[in-house]
């Protein structure tokens, strides 16, 4: 059955495009806003997926669903074992689960392919090292908690992306090391003056 | 870092997604399977959105006139300043340090229109998958992002297949029959989800009519300089602006002629020009006449005492503005005669007679 998300429209005017437009080497003013515009269609616009409702037990002993009894089980949960109906097996990253364990695995931060967001610790223990220079008597107080920061962090995961995040934790340590040093030295001068 | 990690190669471009309170910046990185974007706002707070080749349905490319508005803007400005420079050099005789601080402003703009020059046109790049449209922030450079869209292209093909032009015309017709639409012809765009409003505000004819008012009381001040006059367009000024804000409001997502449109973005750059220039003689002014107090009161005064008909280069930027206030008010009134006269001979039925 087709829906509406089906059809490409213009995303200035929101005019549904023809197929005379799709694929075409160069740009085509859309029929509306003339705007020039290209697309690219791929098959996935007329998928339509059906799946098969799960089946329900029949025969006495037959295995049931964890979650639905009555539901005949057609695969175990990769992590934790239960015996899963079609409704409830997930399948993700090759392997099957139930959706607690997805549920719980995103949580705890073990499939490393849910998690979308992180704290970028390398920048912000680097924004606390050099930040407060512009007024530098604040680095009295934030040098000491760059450095403990940047320490606390040291191993943490900070992207979904490979960084060098060890570079940028080691200049705020150094900057907040010096900074420190500095008011030390500085506190030493006043004492013994 | 794991294997997983350093399987991602990240994609030419940046671009920012930016609203009242954040700004966040968008980078494109490819994997073997999918396309990650990661969006980084505030400067510490990163998140991704994972596009699985499997899973795009499209790629839609429409090129925007974002290009030529910032290159007409700095154009203006690195001109203006040019000019600006020199007649000033040739008012001191090269006497004055202002004429180097204005060279360098100058230079700085010619500077920027040339970055923007070189890199070329800019467009929009959404993708849309079978939940979601979402447009690429850091493909806003045609050239870079047609590059890129050809690099990606056979990466989809590899993971879905492939589909010829004659079936995607046979799968569209078929979608509309389903949805029981019409085929879209040319001359008869087809809307689905209708954006676009019927266009019912006065506020062009109160932009326009504003327009011809400001260039009447510029006639009268070239004739008639007074502290009265110089209030009075200062106030037509502001009106305009305001005018002009809400024109552009009012006119957004409406069956509004594109013409009028862009027109509307001609009149609030004028006026942006002509704040600017204002801005600069009230400077120049203030500063010769050292009055630093009330400097404001100081520059109406002035400006009042300053006889339009004994000042060849005042009384030249005074013909300009009046000449080119009248020539949009003129040109924006036959524009909307001529979108309503369409507009109600297709209410109607009447086709408006043909072009002579």
């Amino acid at each position: 059955m087709a829906s509406p998300a089906q059809l490409i429209t213009c995303p200035q005017c929101k005019t549904v495009l023809g197929a005379e437009l799709c694929g075409r080497p160069d740009l085509t003013p859309c029929p509306s806003c003339q705007r020039p515009l290209q697309f690219l269609v791929f098959p996935a616009l007329f998928r339509t997926e059906t799946e098969a409702p799960p089946e329900l037990v029949t025969a006495e002993g037959e295995a049931g669903c964890f979650y639905h009894p009555q539901k005949k089980a057609a695969i175990v949960c990769g992590a934790c074992g239960r015996f899963l109906c079609a409704l409830c097996d997930v399948e993700f990253d090759g392997e099957h689960v139930c959706p607690n364990c997805l549920a719980s695995g995103k949580e705890k931060g073990k499939i490393k392919k849910l998690q979308n967001q992180f704290t970028r610790h390398d920048r912000l223990a680097l924004m606390l090292a050099l930040g407060p220079l512009l007024i530098f008597y604040l680095t009295l107080i934030t040098a000491p908690i760059a450095l403990i920061y940047a320490a606390r962090h040291w191993n943490s995961p900070v992207s979904l992306l490979p960084r060098r995040a060890k570079l940028r934790f080691s200049l705020a340590i150094l900057a907040a090391s010096l900074q420190i040093l500095g008011w030390t030295a500085f506190f030493i001068y006043l004492a013994t003056k | 870092m794991t294997t997983e990690d350093q399987e991602y190669v990240r994609l030419p471009g940046r671009g920012q997604t930016s609203s009242f309170f954040s700004r966040t910046r968008c980078t494109l990185w490819l994997a073997r399977d999918h396309l990650l974007q990661v969006e980084l706002s505030a400067g510490y707070q990163e998140s991704g959105r994972r596009f699985y080749f499997r899973d795009i349905q499209s790629l839609i490319l429409v090129k925007t006139k974002r290009w030529q508005i910032i290159n007409l803007i700095l154009g203006t400005l690195t001109g203006g300043l040019l000019l600006l420079t020199a007649a000033l050099a040739k008012a001191t005789k090269g006497s004055g340090g202002g004429e180097v601080a204005l060279l360098i402003a100058g230079g700085i703009f010619g500077l920027i229109l040339l970055v923007n020059l070189l890199a070329g046109p800019t467009c929009m790049c959404h993708l849309k998958t079978a939940v979601q449209e979402e447009e690429l922030p850091s493909l806003r450079r045609l050239r870079r992002a047609r590059k890129i869209i050809g690099r990606l292209q056979p990466l989809i093909e590899q993971a879905q297949g492939m589909v010829s032009r004659e079936e995607v015309a046979a799968r569209f017709q078929s979608i509309l029959q389903q949805l029981k639409l019409p085929e879209p012809v040319p001359g008869q765009p087809l809307r689905y989800v209708s954006v676009i409003k019927p266009y019912r505000s006065r506020m062009h004819r109160i932009l326009y009519s504003l327009l011809l008012l400001d260039a009447l009381i510029t006639v009268w001040q070239i004739f008639q300089p007074s502290v009265l006059v110089i209030l009075l367009a200062m106030i037509n000024q502001m009106a305009l602006m305001g005018a002009v804000i809400l024109a552009l409001v009012k006119q957004d997502e409406t069956d509004l002629k594109p013409a009028l449109k862009s027109l509307t973005w001609g009149v609030g750059i004028y006026l942006l020009v002509t704040d600017l220039v204002g801005y600069i003689i009230m400077l120049s002014m203030v500063t010769t006449t050292r009055q630093a107090n009330n400097a404001q009161w100081g520059y109406i005064q002035a400006l009042a005492a300053l006889k339009p008909r004994e000042t060849p280069w005042f009384l030249d930027l005074l013909v300009f503005g009046a000449a080119v206030s009248l020539g949009l008010c003129v040109w924006g009134n036959l524009l909307l005669g001529k979108h309503w006269r369409d507009k109600a001979a297709v209410a109607t039925g009447v086709e408006p007679p043909p072009k002579l």
